[in-house]
C-alpha cells in the first residue's frame, strides 16, 4: 500500500508539472488544449536526441551522476529539452492557435488541438519508429529503503521527484517575489486591467507557453527516464493532466500541483485496487468526482 | 483644430463594443492642461464608453482623438503608461490576488525610479503603507479606491482618466477623494472624469459635457452648467441637444 | 468489372454508416452547441450492444441472445440512449472546454471497460458470433451487400429528413436560440437544460445507430473500434462538411471516407515495406492536417450553414483574451 502511494507520488510529480502550463493555458486562453500533453513526447524525444548527441561530442559525458542512471549527457539534454520544448510551444501557439483564436471561436482552437495532438505524436512516430526506447540501457537497481513494510524506490525516482519540486520552487519564487511573476498573475486575474497596468498581453501569453511547454517537456523526460521514451506518452497522460488540472480548478499553479499529485496518488492507488487495465479510467473519475463535490476546483473559482 | 494647452482632443467619436453597433455617435471633447473636465449624462449615455475608447479598450470605427496633437485612436491599452496616461475603472480596478505592494510594484514595472516612488506613493497615503503586504481584497471600498488611484499616479502621468471615483463610497469619502483629484492638477495633471455624482463633480471641475443617448448635449464651464436648469432636464429624460 | 462496383458499394455503405453518426454530431454541435468530444463511446455502445442482443451465444460469453435483428438493432439504439442520458445528466450543464474533456473521458473510459471486461465484451479480441441478418437467406454475397448498402442509405434517408423536419420545427427553432443565447430562451419559459437533454440523448441514439449498422456490416465489434481516431474522423467530417448545416455533414462524410480510403490505399501500395507499418500513422497525420486546414483557411466548412445571429442583450460576457 505504501509502496503504490510512493509510485503514485512518482507519478503525481510528472503530472503535476504537466499540469502547470496546462491550467494557465486554459484560464488565459479559454480552451482545453488537448496537445498539451504531446509536448511530453517531444520533450522526451528532444532529450533522447541530445543525449545521444552530447555523448557522440563528449564521451565523457556518458558517465552516469552518483547512483543514477541519468548520464551527465541527459542531464544537459534535459535542459536544452526544456528549452526547446517551450519554444515549440510558442511555435505552435503562433502558427496554429493564434491564427484560429483571432478569427473563430474557442471551441474552434479545441477542435484544432485534437488535429495537432494527432499531427505531432503521428510525426514523432514516423521520425522515430513506433518502437519504444531508453536513455540509458544499464539498468538499474531498486534501492530497499525498508523491509517492513516492504519499500523499493530507484535513484532515479529520488532524482525525478526532488527535480520536480525544485522545478516548482524555483516556479513559486518567481511568481511571488519578480514583477514578472506579478504581471503573469494579475494577468491570469484580469487580462483588461492587467493591460491598463501596462502588461503586454501577448508577451504573457508567449512567456506561458514557453514556461509550459518547458515544465512538460520535463515532465516527458522524467517520465521516460523511469518508463521508457515512446510516442504514447502524451496521450497516456492526457486525462491524467487534465484531471490534475480540473482538481486543482483552472488557473493555479498550485491547484495544479496538488491535483497532479492527487491524481498520481489516485494512480497508485488504483493499481492496488481495481483490476488491471481499467487504470486509464481512473482520472476520469476524478474528474467527474470533481465535478460533481466543487466543479471550481480546489482554487479555482465558479464562472 | 486642437487650440493650444488641449492636452487631450477627441473628434467626432464613434465607439462601440460590437461592430456596427456603435454606442457613441459622434462625440467631441477638449481638455486643457493642468484642469479638470468632467462627463455626466444619464445612464447609458456611453459616459463609461468614452473613457474606455481613450484607453484603447472599445473599438473606433470613425473619428480621432489626440494627445497633444498626437493620433492615438486604437491603441493598445498597454500603451497608455508609455504616453503618459493612467486609467481608473470604476470596478475590478485593483488586483486582489496581489499585495498591496505587488499591486504598485506590478505598476512601477517600467520605471527607473520604482523603489523610490514607491516610498512617495506610501508617504501620499499612509493607510496603504500601514496595509502593503495584505493581499488587496482583504482592503475595505475606500482603501482599495484609494489603491487605484495610487496605481493611477505611480507612472507619474500627465492624464489620468477616471471612471465614477466615487462610486460605492461614503458622502465623506466620495469628497475626499474629489478634492484630492482637484489637488493632483496642481501638480501639472489633466483629467478626464466620468461621474454620477453631479453636483459635488461639477464643484471641483473646470468644464463639463454632458452626454446622452451617445451623443454630445451641452458644455460649458462647469460653475455655469452648475445652475443651469438644462442640466437637470437633460437628466429627467426631456430635453435632448442636436449638436453639430 | 463486378469487382470495382463491389469495392464501390462497400465504399459507399461504409461512408454512409459514418453520415449517419455526422448527422447525429450536427444535432448536437452544429443546432445545439454540444462539444462532444465522446463519440466512440456512443458508437460503441450501439455497436456492442447490438452484437450482443443479436449474436448466436458464444462459448464462455455473455450475450448471443440471438434476438431478431430489427430488436437486436433497436436495442442497441436504445442503450447509447440510455448512455447519453447518464452522461447528459452529469455533463451537459458544464463550460464547453469541460464538456469537452468529459465527454473525452468517458469515451477513453468505455475503451478501457470493454477492452477489460472480457466476460461481458470479449475483451481485447471482440465479439464475434455475429449472423448478419438474411445473408444465409440471400445467398450471394455481392446481391447481399447490395440489399445491405439499400438497407443503410434508408436509414439515412429517414434520419437526414427527420432531422431536417426537427430543425425547421419550432422545437428546431428553440433548440438555435438556447445555443445562440440561453438566457433569452431561459427567458421565454423554456426549460434549457431539458431541451438540451432530449437533443443530446436523440443525436447519441443517432450515433448508435451507426455503430449498430457497422458492427452488423462487419459482424464483429472490437475495442479498435472505440479509438478516439473514429472521433477525430467524424468530427473532421463536420468540420470539412460545414458545422450546423446536414448536407454539409454528408458532403464531408464521403468527402473525408474518400479521402481516407484511397490515402490507405495510395500509401499500401506505394510506400516501401519499411513503412507498410506506418500507413495509419501517415493517415492520422493526413487527418490532422485536414481537421488544422480546414479551421485556419475555411472553418465555416465546404458548406456553411446561413447564420442568423441574434444580438445577444444585456450584459457582454466576458471576451476571452485578445492577444495583439
Amino acid at each position: 500500500m505504501i509502496q503504490a502511494l510512493l509510485d503514485g507520488i512518482l507519478v503525481g510529480s510528472v503530472v503535476s508539472l504537466g499540469a502547470i502550463g496546462l491550467t494557465m493555458v486554459m484560464h488565459l486562453l479559454r480552451f482545453a488544449n488537448f496537445s498539451h500533453a504531446e509536448l511530453l513526447t517531444i520533450g522526451a524525444y528532444v532529450a533522447l536526441v541530445f543525449d545521444r548527441l552530447f555523448e557522440s561530442i563528449v564521451p565523457a559525458t556518458k558517465a552516469a551522476v552518483g547512483p543514477l542512471s541519468l548520464t551527465f549527457a541527459l542531464f544537459l539534454a534535459i535542459l536544452v529539452s526544456m528549452v526547446l520544448t517551450g519554444l515549440s510551444a510558442v511555435v505552435i501557439d503562433r502558427l496554429v492557435f493564434k491564427r484560429i483564436r483571432e478569427t473563430a471561436g474557442p471551441l474552434s482552437m479545441v477542435f484544432a488541438s485534437f488535429g495537432v495532438a494527432l499531427i505531432v505524436r503521428s510525426v514523432i512516430s514516423l521520425i522515430f519508429g513506433l518502437k519504444p526506447r531508453l536513455y540509458s540501457d544499464d539498468i538499474v537497481m531498486a534501492v530497499t529503503i525498508s523491509t517492513d513494510p516492504h519499500l523499493l524506490v530507484k535513484p532515479d525516482q529520488v532524482f525525478v521527484f526532488g527535480a520536480a519540486v525544485l522545478i516548482m520552487l524555483v516556479l513559486h519564487l518567481v511568481l511571488s517575489r519578480t514583477t514578472f511573476g506579478y504581471a503573469l498573475r494579475a494577468v491570469a486575474e484580469n487580462p483588461t486591467l492587467a493591460q491598463v497596468a501596462g502588461v503586454r498581453l501577448s508577451t504573457v501569453i508567449a512567456v506561458t507557453w514557453i514556461v509550459g511547454g518547458a515544465l512538460a517537456g520535463a515532465a516527458g523526460v522524467f517520465h521516460a527516464l523511469d518508463n521508457q521514451v515512446s510516442p504514447v506518452i502524451g496521450q497516456n497522460f492526457v486525462l491524467a493532466v487534465f484531471a490534475a488540472t480540473i482538481a486543482g480548478g483552472i488557473g493555479s499553479v498550485y491547484g495544479a500541483v496538488i491535483g497532479g499529485f492527487l491524481v498520481g496518488i489516485a494512480f497508485g492507488l488504483a493499481l492496488v485496487i481495481l483490476p488491471p487495465g481499467y487504470s486509464p479510467a481512473m482520472p476520469f473519475l476524478i474528474i467527474l468526482a470533481v465535478l460533481f463535490i466543487r466543479p471550481q476546483g480546489i482554487f479555482g473559482e465558479l464562472r | 483644430m486642437t487650440a493650444p494647452g488641449t492636452v487631450l482632443s477627441v473628434d467626432g467619436l464613434v465607439a462601440g463594443y460590437v461592430k456596427d453597433l456603435p454606442i457613441l455617435d459622434r462625440v467631441s471633447l477638449q481638455l486643457t492642461e493642468r484642469s479638470i473636465a468632467v462627463i455626466i449624462g444619464p445612464n447609458g449615455a456611453g459616459k463609461s464608453t468614452l473613457i474606455k475608447a481613450v484607453a484603447g479598450l472599445v473599438a473606433v470605427s470613425d473619428g480621432a482623438i489626440s494627445l497633444r496633437g498626437r493620433d492615438i485612436a486604437g491603441i493598445r491599452p498597454d500603451q497608455l503608461s508609455a504616453l503618459g496616461i493612467s486609467y481608473v475603472p470604476q470596478t475590478e480596478n485593483i488586483f486582489r490576488t496581489l499585495t498591496v505592494r505587488q499591486n504598485l510594484l506590478l505598476v512601477l514595472r517600467r520605471s527607473k525610479s520604482g523603489a523610490r516612488r514607491l516610498d512617495e506613493l506610501f508617504g501620499l497615503f499612509p493607510p496603504l503603507a500601514e496595509k502593503q503586504r495584505a493581499r488587496a481584497e482583504s482592503l475595505s471600498g475606500g482603501q482599495r479606491q484609494m489603491l487605484a488611484i495610487a496605481m493611477a499616479l505611480a507612472i507619474e502621468p500627465s492624464v489620468i482618466l477616471m471612471d465614477e471615483p466615487s462610486a460605492g463610497l461614503s458622502p465623506k469619502a466620495a469628497r475626499e477623494v474629489l478634492t484630492f483629484t482637484r489637488g493632483l492638477t496642481e501638480q501639472g495633471v489633466s483629467i478626464l472624469l466620468v461621474e454620477q455624482n453631479v453636483k459635488q463633480a461639477l464643484s471641483i471641475a473646470d468644464h463639463c459635457y454632458i452626454l446622452a443617448e451617445g451623443r454630445n448635449q451641452i458644455d460649458g464651464p462647469a460653475e455655469k452648467l452648475l445652475s443651469d436648469p438644462v442640466v437637470g432636464e437633460i437628466y429627467l429624460g426631456g430635453k435632448r441637444v442636436d449638436t453639430p | 468489372m463486378i469487382g470495382v462496383v463491389s469495392y464501390l458499394v462497400f465504399f459507399l455503405t461504409l461512408a454512409a454508416i459514418l453520415a449517419i453518426a455526422v448527422l447525429g454530431l450536427n444535432l448536437h454541435w452544429g443546432n445545439t452547441g454540444l462539444f462532444n468530444g465522446g463519440i466512440a463511446a456512443f458508437f460503441g455502445m450501439g455497436a456492442y450492444a447490438t452484437i450482443l442482443l443479436g449474436g448466436t451465444p458464444q462459448a464462455g460469453q455473455f450475450g448471443g441472445f440471438d434476438l431478431f435483428y430489427p430488436v437486436a438493432l433497436a436495442g442497441g439504439i436504445v442503450a447509447s440512449g440510455l448512455l447519453a442520458w447518464i452522461v447528459g445528466v452529469a455533463t451537459l450543464k458544464l463550460r464547453h472546454d469541460y464538456l469537452a474533456i468529459a465527454t473525452f473521458g468517458v469515451a477513453v473510459a468505455f475503451e478501457s471497460f470493454v477492452r477489460n471486461s472480457e466476460w461481458l465484451t470479449g475483451g481485447a479480441k471482440g465479439l464475434r458470433g455475429f449472423e448478419r441478418p438474411l445473408e444465409a437467406a440471400i445467398g450471394d454475397p455481392f446481391l447481399f451487400n447490395l440489399c445491405f448498402f439499400a438497407f443503410v442509405l434508408a436509414v439515412l434517408t429517414a434520419v437526414y429528413y427527420g432531422l431536417g423536419r426537427l430543425i425547421r420545427s419550432p422545437y428546431g427553432r428553440l433548440l438555435r436560440a438556447i445555443r445562440e443565447d440561453e438566457h433569452a430562451a431561459q427567458s421565454l419559459g423554456k426549460n434549457p437544460a431539458r431541451i438540451r437533454l432530449a437533443s443530446f440523448i436523440t443525436g447519441s441514439m443517432i450515433i448508435g445507430t451507426s455503430g449498430a449498422l457497422y458492427a452488423t456490416f462487419y459482424a464483429f465489434v472490437s475495442p479498435d473500434d472505440v479509438l478516439p481516431i473514429l472521433t477525430f474522423q467524424i468530427w473532421a467530417m463536420l468540420i470539412v462538411g460545414g458545422a450546423g448545416n446536414n448536407r454539409g455533414a454528408l458532403l464531408g462524410a464521403f468527402v473525408i471516407w474518400a479521402a481516407w480510403t484511397s490515402s490507405g490505399w495510395v500509401l499500401a501500395r506505394l510506400a516501401p515495406v519499411e513503412l507498410q507499418l506506418y500507413t495509419g500513422t501517415i493517415q492520422y497525420i493526413l487527418i490532422g492536417l485536414v481537421i488544422v486546414g480546414m479551421l485556419l483557411a475555411r472553418p465555416q466548412g465546404l458548406l456553411p450553414e446561413k447564420l442568423v445571429i441574434s444580438q445577444s442583450g444585456g450584459e457582454t460576457p466576458r471576451r476571452p483574451v485578445q492577444s495583439t
